[in-house]
């Protein structure tokens, strides 16, 4: 019961996974627009989209 | 990690992200609608449009169209020729009052690439993106302004790399994206700021590096000038701007000979900062997206035609190259473009918050207030 208002510490990895992730799309993202055209936008738009519709997700409005 | 180290990044991020703000502000401000420059010419300015031409029509002889343009503008000297990036059907004939006048004030003229007609001369100085575009590259303050503006680019990437160490004490007892909205107004914009910063972490030092680079394309220019171009025009560099050149078709068909896997993007004429005074400077660029956005140059003999020389281009042209359209985001289309006014906003929260937190932490109130507020804040 404790452990619910004491969270335990994250482990950096843990707390770094997303942001890392988000990175990694990202990256990818911006080379792939680079490199192409087409299939290769494609690629940039969702690659840098995945953190905008991320943000989006975290920032949904809760119900009480 | 150790309070002492926390307390010595919090200090980091606190005076590069304060030096730095009011400067970011305004470049994610004037950025925001430079990422539409384009669109916003067109919607706001009159031009007149090139002639519709079937796909395949053979373009007008260059000699053709510099010599109509010329006639618009008497007692000027073509100092470039462009071929429009985005519209095949225009060419661009930038004029000055002199062969070897510095180019920064020089008159566009557009040119129809089909029939060798005149079409306008735009007036950018006159146009809302222009003032947008000096605002954005150097504050009106020429070269000083510019490398000003770079030098706080780098506050920012700094200032971007001391938040993700800041962000690991912040997170400790936190998921991902949690926004706290039940507590006080500071630790609900703490939160926000520690998530929109996350996301935009890559993408931010990207945008911001690569406008730095920008900023030092002039100096760029200086040491190519120095280096390689000095090595290519060899014992031509002392002859003088010659009165009478030849064909500047025949020196495109040259260099067309000479790299025939690329397209001309512009010509340099004798003795502008691109070229020698001798020379005309046919730059080449590649034909797939990427090599696209790099350059070659050809040099010409203007006097009689003649081959010289042509070399790629040294690694810091190509990373300046490079570096731009990663900054403009002109590269994928309009949903990139969209995507990168997104992330610009997200960024201007990111800069807003930022600000508000360090206000807020000085607020007298906020000092008396226990230390529960600044845990995990790390001010």
């Amino acid at each position: 019961m404790t452990a619910l208002k004491r969270p335990r510490a994250r482990p950096l990895s843990q707390i770094f996974a997303m942001p890392l992730a988000l990175g990694i799309v990202s990256t990818i993202g911006l080379v792939a627009a680079l490199v192409g055209d087409d299939v290769w936008d494609a690629i940039g738009w969702i690659g840098l989209g995945i953190p905008l519709a991320v943000t989006m997700w975290c920032l949904r409005p809760k119900s009480a | 990690m150790q309070t002492k180290t926390i307390r010595a990044w919090s200090w980091v991020h606190k005076w590069t992200s304060l030096i730095c703000t009011a400067f970011m502000l305004l470049l994610c401000i004037t950025g925001l609608p430079l990422i539409f420059h384009h669109e916003i010419d067109e919607y706001l300015h009159e031009s007149v449009p090139a002639a519709e031409a079937a796909p395949g029509t053979p373009k007008a002889d260059l000699d053709r169209v510099v010599a109509n343009g010329m006639a618009q503008a008497p007692g000027a000297f073509v100092q470039f020729l462009i071929w429009d990036r985005d519209d095949p059907k225009v060419i661009y004939l930038s004029v000055a009052k002199a062969p070897d006048a510095p180019s920064d004030n020089n008159r566009a003229l557009r040119m129809d690439a089909h029939t060798a007609q005149f079409l306008d001369e735009p007036d950018t100085t006159g146009h809302l993106t222009y003032y947008l575009f000096k605002l954005h590259v150097d504050m009106f303050a020429g070269l000083p302004g510019k490398l000003f503006l770079g030098f706080m680019g780098l506050l920012f990437v700094v200032a971007i790399v001391s938040g993700v160490v800041l962000y690991a004490p912040s997170m400790r007892k936190l998921d991902f994206g949690t926004v706290r909205t039940k507590r006080s107004r500071l630790i609900r914009w703490l939160d926000l700021h520690n998530l929109l910063g996350a996301v935009t972490i890559v993408w931010a030092t990207v945008v911001g590096f690569t406008g730095v680079i920008n900023t030092w394309a002039d100096l760029v220019l200086k040491v190519w000038q120095h280096d390689q171009l000095t090595e290519m025009v060899g014992s031509f560099k002392d002859v003088p701007i010659p009165q009478q050149t030849v064909s500047v078709q025949k020196a495109v068909e040259t260099a067309v000979t000479k790299l025939p896997g690329m397209t001309p993007s512009f010509i340099a004429y004798p003795g502008n900062a691109f070229t020698s005074t001798a020379h005309y400077a046919v730059f080449m660029r590649g034909n797939t997206p990427l090599t696209s956005r790099l350059l070659q140059p050809v040099l010409i003999d203007a006097r009689d035609g003649s081959f010289t020389d042509t070399r790629t281009m040294p690694w810091y042209v190509q990373t300046l190259l490079l570096s731009q359209p990663l900054h403009f985001g002109d590269y994928g289309s309009m949903p990139l473009k969209i995507i990168w006014a997104l992330l610009d906003v997200i960024t201007i929260v990111v800069l807003g918050s930022g600000l508000y937190l360090w206000v807020a932490r000085r607020s007298p109130a906020r000092r008396t207030a226990p230390a529960a507020v600044a845990k995990g804040a790390a001010s």
